[in-house]
């Protein structure tokens, strides 16, 4: 009767294994042309003036940039005659250049914090404007022949962080996090992104719960370089936007609240049951009579409209939704 | 040649027209120059690089690349019995080494980083994030793959010294941008900085040439009086690498000729006729070995025939004089009998016997009974025979074949309901022996309960 226990717990291991070996890649997981078409059919197009002139600058978090820039190559078309100066390097530099009144936005892919809210509102007298452009989530990536098939954030954390606040240990090799076959004695690649983007952050404060990364992790300069680090590794993990996705990487699932394992798909993101699930946002000063650049304020409207949301979901973000863009026109508004 | 023509394949603007890039690159410049000072503004205290520093970092990469990327292309090449992956192989180091060393040699410093950066990527993100390396090789794609990797990695690094977190941002995004709207290039290794014209990043090189990165911006005069240096330090560097490009550019100019349709046919009818006279010593013996076995089988054949029909005959004959024998006893005998019966006759009407006169005996009648009875006897003869070809055929063996097995199944059940009787039976008696224990049990607890 022993013997039969354990045979049957063995399988019923061994199923779930067998069927998540055969997971997609990562690309697999993004919209393609009709589902980018489908999802932003409803949002309000953008009504732009014949002819228009000005300028404005922007200096954030390279992941909101590097949307930014599909924006503007596409704005740029619409009205030559806006000079535009767009920047990423981090929202480090951005903020105090908002403070000072040298950009007009910054991109960002996280909250702004309170701490900067309240210098702001110290220096203008009010709050900054903030809007979501993007929906996003940090997928982590791992060599599309890796077997992993679930992360807990206890893991994940035990896996970047130097002292492991979680308590997940100090895996070294593949077999720690359960791995079997040829990659279990091999030592784990971490790939981390350079702190001029916000996902780090963004991963250190939620998921590592503010530890230092571990002096291993390897530091990418661009989320594609990071995303082909692992895709060129098959022992290597990182994390980046899903819109980075490639051919050679996979998602691995990861641990939800409520105990189920979720990959960094458009519903998940859009449902915030994905744990990593960040919108992406634009910082600007906009003063309570609703005057602001009027260049950064088209562009703005431009980003969140029918064809600005849709050149985004083609490059591999994910959309808004009707109600979010309404949001955001409505914290945008009309020039007095 | 293959340089010139392959360089003509990728230059050029797509989609606008040489007044349009004009004005796209001034109204550029006027943004980069505004940019590049804000940025400079903005950037650390990082040292700065001056250009005759930068061409000696271009110089080592580009002879670690032609250094590495043989090396990985080779690997794949070596023992490789696919002509096409060979020829893949070493187009992608032509075309790899050709454009890092025309790069390198260039007139521009600041355009050069640019474009090997640009160059190294789109290899990168082709044969690696697009998986074409592995669809191409297969297993052998690793070493390839690892080396594109570790060139990308030293690309970006050289790019760092040059470039700004910010600029270093902007130039992913638009060689990802270029290959997101070009994906049906392959030969992406001829791609330049300059592709990318009449895109955001336009504005970069000229940031560059303004110090807007990490590089020391040149005085007009000095890069005139420099200039005329570099230009002989390239031309010394690219005249001792020269022999290198042209064995690389022979063998490929080689493996194009043999890849050829023509060529490949005449190859392998050639082939084919080779392995056709190679093998014809070895035909001819095998051929003749199976004529002289064949012949030695027929003889024996023969043989055993003629001495089977010689023994039917034998037997025949020994048969016939039997028969006869045979025939001619009971004809005799049966001369006798007709003999004795007239006699007998004689003898009946000499003791007046009346009785109504029967037909007399006639011989003809047991003689055909006999012939009658021969001819049954060969009908059985040739039964017999039937029955042991029927008995000899595949379909009576597969018929007792499947009747042994369905038997053999109806026994198997039998057993295996008998064996599951017997279980059912030995479980109900544990069950009755537990049951009566339990009842035992507790009529002896009754029991003590009430004395």
């Amino acid at each position: 009767m022993t013997r039969l226990a354990i045979i049957c717990l063995v399988l019923l291991a061994w199923l779930p294994v067998q069927a998540d070996t055969n997971q997609p890649v990562a690309t697999a997981l993004l919209l393609n042309e009709k589902s980018a078409m489908t999802l932003t059919a409803g949002l309000e197009q953008y009504a732009h003036p014949p002819k228009f002139a000005g300028k404005f600058s922007s200096i954030g978090s390279g992941g909101t940039t590097f949307l930014m820039n599909h924006w503007a190559a596409e704005f740029a078309r619409l009205y030559p005659d806006v000079e535009m100066d767009i920047h990423g390097g981090g929202p480090a530099d951005g903020l105090p250049a908002l403070l000072d009144g040298k950009v007009d936005l910054v991109p960002m892919s996280r909250p702004l914090p309170a701490e900067d809210i309240a210098r702001f509102k110290k220096k203008f007298g009010y709050e900054p404007s903030q809007i979501v452009v993007a929906q996003d989530s940090i997928g982590v990536f791992v060599n599309k022949t890796n077997p992993l098939t679930g992360l807990t954030l206890t893991q994940l954390d035990a896996i970047f962080s130097s002292d492991a606040k979680r308590g997940g240990g100090r895996p070294e090799f593949w077999s720690d996090l359960g791995v079997t076959g040829p990659l279990a004695d091999k030592m784990i690649s971490r790939f981390c992104l350079v702190h001029a983007y916000g996902s780090p952050v963004y991963f250190r404060e939620y998921v590592m719960q503010g530890s230092d990364y571990r002096f291993d992790v390897q530091l990418e300069p661009v989320p594609s370089s990071l995303v082909q680090a692992v895709g060129a590794d098959d022992a290597g993990i990182g994390f980046a936007s899903v819109m980075f996705a490639t051919a050679r990487t996979r998602f691995v699932p990861v641990q939800a609240g409520d105990g189920r394992y979720l990959l960094p798909s458009y519903e998940n993101t859009l449902s915030g049951a994905y744990p990593l699930v960040r919108p992406l946002r634009i910082v600007f000063n906009r003063k309570p009579d609703g005057t602001m650049n009027p260049a950064a304020r088209e562009f703005l409207r431009f980003a969140v409209s029918r064809r600005g949301q849709q050149l985004i979901a083609l490059a591999g973000s994910y959309p808004l939704t009707t109600e979010q863009q309404q949001t955001a026109l409505q914290v945008i508004g009309d020039a007095p | 040649m293959i340089l010139v023509c392959l360089g003509c394949r990728t230059t050029g603007h797509v989609g606008q027209t040489p007044a349009e890039q004009r004005a796209e690159r001034e109204r550029a410049s006027e943004r980069a120059k505004s940019a590049g000072s804000f940025q400079a503004s903005l950037a650390s205290g990082k040292q700065q690089l001056s250009i005759p520093e930068l061409d000696q970092l271009t110089y080592g990469y580009a002879d670690r690349y032609y250094m590495v990327m043989s090396s990985a292309v080779d690997a794949v090449k070596r023992n490789n019995p696919d002509p096409t992956q060979r020829r893949l192989a070493h187009q992608i180091k032509l075309n790899g080494v050709l454009s890092m060393y025309d790069i390198v040699s260039g007139s521009d410093s600041y355009s050069e980083t640019l474009d090997l950066v640009v160059s190294v990527t789109l290899e990168s993100i082709v044969l690696i994030d697009e998986n074409r390396a592995e669809q191409m090789f297969g297993d052998r794609a690793p070493g390839l793959i690892k080396a594109i990797r570790t060139m990308r990695v030293e690309a970006w690094e050289l790019a760092a010294k040059v470039l700004n977190q910010d600029q270093l941002e902007r130039l992913d995004y638009v060689i990802l941008e270029w290959r997101r709207t070009h994906p049906e290039v392959n030969e992406v290794a001829f791609v330049k900085f300059d592709n990318f014209a009449g895109t955001r990043a336009t504005g970069l090189l000229t940031e560059l040439k303004a110090g807007g990165g990490f590089l020391a911006p040149l005085s007009e005069a000095s890069q005139e009086m420099k200039d005329w240096r570099r230009l002989t330090e390239r031309a010394f560097w690219y005249s001792k690498r020269a022999p290198n490009i042209a064995a690389i550019q022979a063998e490929g100019a080689v493996n194009e000729i043999l890849s050829a349709p023509e060529i490949s046919d005449m190859l392998q009818t050639a082939d084919r006729l080779g392995k056709t006279a190679e093998a014809m010593p070895q035909t001819i013996a095998t051929e003749r070995h199976a004529i002289f076995s064949e012949l030695d089988a027929r003889q024996t054949l023969l043989t055993n025939s003629l001495g089977d029909l010689r023994n039917i005959m034998a037997n025949a004959d020994a048969l016939g004089r039997t028969a006869t024998l045979l025939t001619t006893n009971v004809q005799q005998t049966l001369l006798l009998l007709g003999d004795t019966l007239k006699m007998m006759d004689t003898v009946g009407q000499h003791f007046g016997f009346d009785k109504p006169p029967a037909r007399p005996f006639d011989i003809q009648d047991y003689n055909a009974t006999l012939a009658q009875f021969n001819l049954v006897l060969t009908n059985l003869q040739q039964l017999t025979l039937n029955a042991d070809q029927v008995a000899q055929s595949e379909g009576w063996k597969r018929t007792v074949q499947s009747l042994t097995e369905s038997a053999d199944r109806r026994v198997d059940h039998a057993i295996l309901g008998l064996c599951l009787v017997l279980g059912l039976a030995f479980i109900l008696a544990i069950a009755y022996r537990f049951i009566s224990l339990k009842m035992e049990r507790r009529m002896a607890s009754n029991k003590q309960e009430k004395p």
